[in-house]
């Protein structure tokens, strides 16, 4: 993606190891100590019981479960970018991401496939991104 | 119950509010549209307003009550997106029924088209989403509500020409309509010949991006008696404040539309049967379909057949969007409250159905997330 898309991006003390994770090219998502819930994005308490999360690493893998191709640049900073491929992505851990998928003609594109992380570094960031499996 | 809403007027302002301000838009539409109702400002000692997010603004409601010169006892500032002008009617009810307030004028102004522009609108409007986890990956409005439709259509057979015959639908209802912002009619061929957007959306699968200003007046069923026009009750409201985060929405194809419904059709003592139109929430095909079925009008995967079959035309079993919706009279969603209440009325300009009594209005703000309904009924 580009930088234009980062600049309100601002990782918080309790976001912060999601990113740090990214960097070191791990997906790494909260879950709660007490109902083994996983939660995203991350907050300061499981807000399925209210436990403590903390942060473990997952594979990575999952299926798609909706997506769309991006096809017409409506903002300005997209323009370089389009077209893409907007979808989430359900992990086997049982949470759901939105994320980009890239590696595929957007004609191959259908709910239901199989796909796993990777990563891209955009400017001040590492956005975790998913290829087909 | 005691006492008891009604709209008793109104006043929909031009399409283009170029080189005027948000307050100055409001103050006008707000002065047209008691003098619908046969009242003055002096009368006024309730005012909501939002929806606003066009200029800078840390108190929008108040701001429009001190620039008309009121000092109301009710004040309130509706920051709902789409779903603020059905949340607003909703709140000005409540605060007649509980006798915080005997006059209450609800209004909207927006310059997003003349002033802002499309680029600009659809930007303001993505800050709606997480900065920090959805808008690095390219999300913004409408491909958010692409996801929905593609998943939607997936799991319920839907097709893409059944979307686009809600955009027929109610561009048909809009040639109709002498105020409508777009008024040629159009065919399913012209709306999947339109760009796609973000897939399965094309162009003319997505609402307009217009200027809009307009205000409805509301007091007590008592007070109503003696207004100039048949005022029309606030029969039943419901609200619901589903998931904004997409991906923590669990089920895509069933949304909050589903509670805020029952709720207002349970407080109004009506069945979805006794309905005879409504005005539904139109920011996209999409939304029209998943909504039609969440608040029971048909069974969850049937509104796309429906919709192709004409069951929406204005001489179909549920006359929808009237007046053309957003989708193509204008964006600005008390044009959905207004259109009801001219219908209502017996005056609408456009399309007329034949004495209607009970109408059902939906608004929704966010992503298909803040949920509102209001049934309406004829005098």
């Amino acid at each position: 993606m580009i930088p234009g898309l980062l600049e309100e991006w601002s990782p918080s003390d309790v976001s912060r190891p999601y990113w740090e994770g990214a960097e070191r090219h791990a997906l790494s998502l909260q879950r709660c100590t007490a109902c083994r819930r996983f939660q995203h994005p991350p907050r300061p308490f499981c807000i399925g019981c209210g436990g403590t999360p903390t942060f473990v690493t997952v594979r990575g893998t999952g299926i798609v479960y909706s997506y769309t191709v991006v096809q017409r640049a409506l903002l300005p900073e997209l323009r370089p970018i389009v077209p893409y491929v907007l979808a989430l992505v359900d992990l086997d851990e049982a949470v759901r991401l939105i994320t980009i998928i890239r590696g595929l003609n957007p004609k191959q594109m259908a709910i239901g496939i199989s796909v796993r992380v990777d990563y891209e570094r955009v400017g001040r960031a590492t956005l975790p991104i998913f290829r087909p499996a | 119950m005691g006492r008891e809403a009604c709209i008793v007027g109104y006043h929909e302002g031009p399409l283009d509010n170029a080189g005027r301000s948000c307050r100055e838009i409001a103050a006008t539409v707000v002065r047209e549209a008691l003098a619908d109702a046969g009242l003055s400002l002096g009368d006024v000692d309730g005012l909501l307003a939002g929806y606003a997010w066009e200029e800078p603004s840390v108190m929008f409601a108040s701001e429009i009550a001190d620039y008309l010169g009121t000092i109301p006892t009710y004040v309130e500032t509706a920051c709902f997106g789409g779903a603020s002008p059905a949340m607003m009617i909703a709140r000005a009810a409540r605060a007649i029924e509980q006798s915080l307030c005997e006059v209450v004028v609800v209004a909207v102004a927006s310059n997003r088209a003349s002033k802002v522009g499309r680029a600009g609108a659809i930007a303001a409007l993505r800050d709606v989403l997480s900065t920090e986890f959805e808008v690095p990956y390219g999300a913004f409005i409408p491909p958010v509500y692409a996801l929905t439709a593609t998943r939607y259509m997936h799991e319920l057979g839907v097709t893409p020409e059944q979307l686009a015959a809600v955009a027929v639908t109610q561009r048909e209802h809009a040639s109709l309509h002498p105020g409508a912002a777009r008024r040629e009619p159009i065919s399913v061929d012209d709306v999947l010949g339109s760009p796609v957007i973000a897939s399965p959306l094309h162009l003319l699968d997505c609402c307009l991006v217009t200027d809009f200003g307009a205000a409805v007046v509301l007091t007590s069923a008592e007070r109503a008696r003696a207004a100039s026009s048949p005022p029309v009750r606030v029969l039943g409201t419901g609200e619901v404040h589903d998931r904004l985060t997409t991906s923590e929405v669990g089920d895509l194809t069933r949304r909050g539309g589903m509670v805020s419904s029952a709720r207002a059709l349970s407080e109004a003592g009506i069945s979805i049967e006794e309905v005879d139109f409504a005005e539904l929430y139109d920011s996209f095909t999409i939304t029209v379909l998943l909504t039609l079925e969440d608040i029971g009008f048909c069974r969850k995967g049937e509104a796309g057949r429906l919709a192709a079959e004409g069951a929406f035309r204005f001489d179909g079993e549920l006359p929808l969007n009237t007046n053309g919706g957003m989708l193509s009279y204008r964006t600005g969603g008390l044009s959905h409250v207004i259109e009801a209440v001219a219908q209502l009325r017996g005056t609408p300009p456009g399309v007329r159905l034949e004495a209607p009594q009970i109408a059902l209005v939906h608004g929704i703000g966010g992503v298909l997330s803040a949920h509102c309904t209001v049934v309406l009924g004829a005098a």
